[in-house]
């Protein structure tokens, strides 16, 4: 305890000189955070993808829908492919703008097998195992405000329309949501990512069945169906890759055509080449500050050098000593990793509440480990220089080279 | 009581080594009030930091109160230094930026001393070194015998049994200087502690009651003055 007092008592004005050292050091980690946040979600995103097994189908999406004829003909051509058994599976947008208590959501007919996979287990609850009662999973919403458990009356949001339906509340998804919609594209394929096909609306999923969708169409949206001008098409196992090949030629005859291992190439490339972009700049600046840290901390422990040699005189240990010198320059910097980490964990729990939200972001442990890494390598620098200026002369030796 | 016999010290001299203290043998009785002197270079302050165990030696036994010191790790001569000696140096050795109180207690940072006594003990040997108006006052702020004096008070405080000075008037002038001896001498006198005062100056050496006189790393002379 007398250490600790003699600690505060003798270190406290070196620690307010280097205050403003401190708070760029924390910017500058919650920067490299941003950083690595980026990279976290771009990499969810892929994951998603590959979790899906969207693996080795075929992302389209027709770039010109007002042309009612190129639409028909897409339309003919994936029906064909279902009739033909050589498309297993087509995911897409089937939806409906809806009310639920007066707030505003789309709600959508997911696939059952694709969608529980590619997000995970919900953040609370569990995705609906189909059937009656009608189960959904709220997405882009503060979870902690969703009636997980509850049945709530979903209601056309088209003025007029009183089409409504009862859905049981079985889970929520985290926020931000990380909504998968198909139809984005690029003409540069190494901009045809993973992330882009992600987005953060509001949404209610509910599983898809023939008869739902046949009452989305009729009811909510007043017998319009929508055409399919964008999804992801799924081969059976029993389609060939030359086969494959050829259909994607034949629809890019109608559509932009991706093949989602294509996308997932570019997000593995994106992936690293936005780090080799991104964090140049936020690691330059950590590496001056750290050199600015080091250079304080070797001052500070010099200038007390001889404040040490009277702490030897009067009875302190070699070890003691090392642990006043090195707790001067590690305290702060361990306080200012609080603080990083106490503002990384309320983005963290802001995001995940809805309450506030940085767009592509998320934030992980990975966030946590890099800021202590940093700041372990830090303080295995400084604690080096401590424990090689203190206690490695006797104190005769020390108040020789003082008087010299 | 300290007691060493046939101590050897050599410091590195380039390739070679320089013989500081020679077969050294002492024998200082509690309560002793003993002087030191000899040219520069004679090996003085060498012979004071073997005693206030700040160095090592390299051959011989030093016993301190009946335990051999040359067998001690760092943390059995940091109590040593903490709770059985006490220093007071030529240039004070004092925090420069602290006050005379948290000078005057830091020993006592280092020792089991509850920190709710910690300020009375302090504050009992300020009043011993008359400087108990000056608690407040930053180290800085002093004059060079009132720096002494707080020194002194450190040295006390613990309840040290002995008190090694380095040239203690060597920053002084005569006047403070003598000052600052009569105190050493009267807590010897009234306390029993044993002062070994390290000196050049035959004035100083003049308040001891034993002198011993070393030249080129030998006793040349020890003697009851």
């Amino acid at each position: 305890m007398n250490g600790i007092r003699l600690f505060f008592k003798s270190a406290k004005g070196s620690v307010f000189s280097s205050l403003t050292l401190f708070v760029v050091l924390g910017a500058v980690l919650l920067t490299l955070n941003y950083t690595l946040s980026q990279y976290l979600y771009i990499r969810r995103a892929g994951e998603m993808f590959e979790n899906a097994g969207l693996s080795g189908g075929l992302h389209f999406v027709n770039t010109t829908p007002y042309d009612a004829e190129g639409q028909e003909a897409l339309d003919a051509r994936i029906e064909s492919l279902r009739e033909s058994g050589e498309m297993e599976k087509l995911i897409t947008r089937r939806s409906a703008g809806v009310t639920i208590g007066g707030t505003e959501y789309q709600l959508v007919l997911y696939d059952v097998d694709v969608y529980p996979a590619m997000y995970g287990a919900p953040h609370k609850g569990s995705w609906p195992e189909g059937g009656e009662p009608l189960g959904g999973v709220v997405a882009g919403v503060n979870p902690s405000s969703v009636p997980v458990g509850e049945t709530v009356m979903v209601r056309s949001s088209i003025p007029g329309n009183d089409a409504s339906l009862e859905v049981q509340i079985t889970g929520t998804l985290a926020y931000p949501p990380m909504t998968f919609q198909t139809g984005y594209y690029i003409s540069n394929i190494s901009m045809m990512t993973a992330d882009n096909f992600f987005g953060e609306e509001r949404l209610l999923y509910v599983p898809y069945s023939e008869a739902l969708a046949a009452t989305v169409t009729a009811s909510f949206n007043l017998g319009s169906a929508q055409p399919v001008s964008s999804g992801i098409l799924l081969f059976t196992e029993d389609t060939s890759a030359e086969r494959r090949e050829e259909i994607r030629k034949e629809l890019s005859v109608y559509a932009q055509v991706t093949p989602v291992d294509t996308i997932l190439q570019s997000t593995r490339a994106h992936v690293s080449e936005s780090m080799r972009r991104l964090l140049p700049a936020p690691l330059f600046l950590l590496a001056v500050t750290s050199l600015a840290y080091i250079s304080v901390a070797v001052l500070g422990i010099y200038r007390r050098r001889a404040d040490f040699t009277i702490y030897a005189m009067e009875g302190c240990t070699k070890r003691r000593m090392l642990l006043l010198a090195a707790a001067q320059s590690a305290l702060p910097l361990l306080f200012t990793d609080a603080l990083v980490a106490a503002a990384l964990l309320t983005l963290k729990r802001w995001a995940e509440s809805g309450k506030f939200a940085l767009p592509g972001v998320l934030f992980g442990w990975q966030n946590f480990a890099l800021t202590a890494a940093a700041s372990v390598l830090l303080l295995t620098v400084v604690i080096g220089i401590a424990a090689f200026t203190t206690g490695r002369l006797s104190p005769a030796e020390e108040l020789r080279q003082a008087k010299e | 009581m300290i007691r060493i016999e046939n101590i050897n010290k050599f410091y590195k001299l380039g390739k070679g080594r320089f013989h500081a203290l020679k077969d050294v043998s002492l024998e200082i009785g509690d309560g002793e009030f003993v002087s030191v002197e000899g040219r520069s270079g004679a090996g003085k302050t060498t012979l004071l930091h073997i005693l206030g165990c700040l160095d090592s030696f390299d051959s011989g036994t030093y016993l301190l109160n009946g335990k051999s010191v040359g067998k001690m790790g760092d943390r059995q001569l940091a109590a040593v230094r903490n709770r059985e000696i006490g220093f007071v140096m030529q240039d004070f050795a004092l925090v420069a930026q602290e006050d005379v109180l948290f000078n005057v207690m830091l020993p006592l940072y280092f020792s089991k001393t509850k920190h709710s006594r910690m300020k009375d003990l302090a504050a009992e040997k300020l009043e011993r070194v008359g400087l108990s108006d000056q608690i407040g006052k930053k180290v800085s702020q002093l004059s060079g015998g009132q720096k002494q004096r707080v020194a002194i008070a450190r040295a006390l405080v613990a309840g040290s049994g002995i008190i090694l000075a380095d040239e203690p008037t060597g920053a002084l002038d005569s006047g403070t200087g003598r000052e600052v001896m009569e105190l050493l001498r009267g807590i010897n006198r009234e306390q029993g502690t044993t002062v070994v005062v390290i000196t050049h100056d035959a004035e100083v050496a003049s308040y001891a009651g034993r002198r011993i006189v070393l030249a080129d790393g030998v006793v040349e002379y020890d003697e009851s003055a």
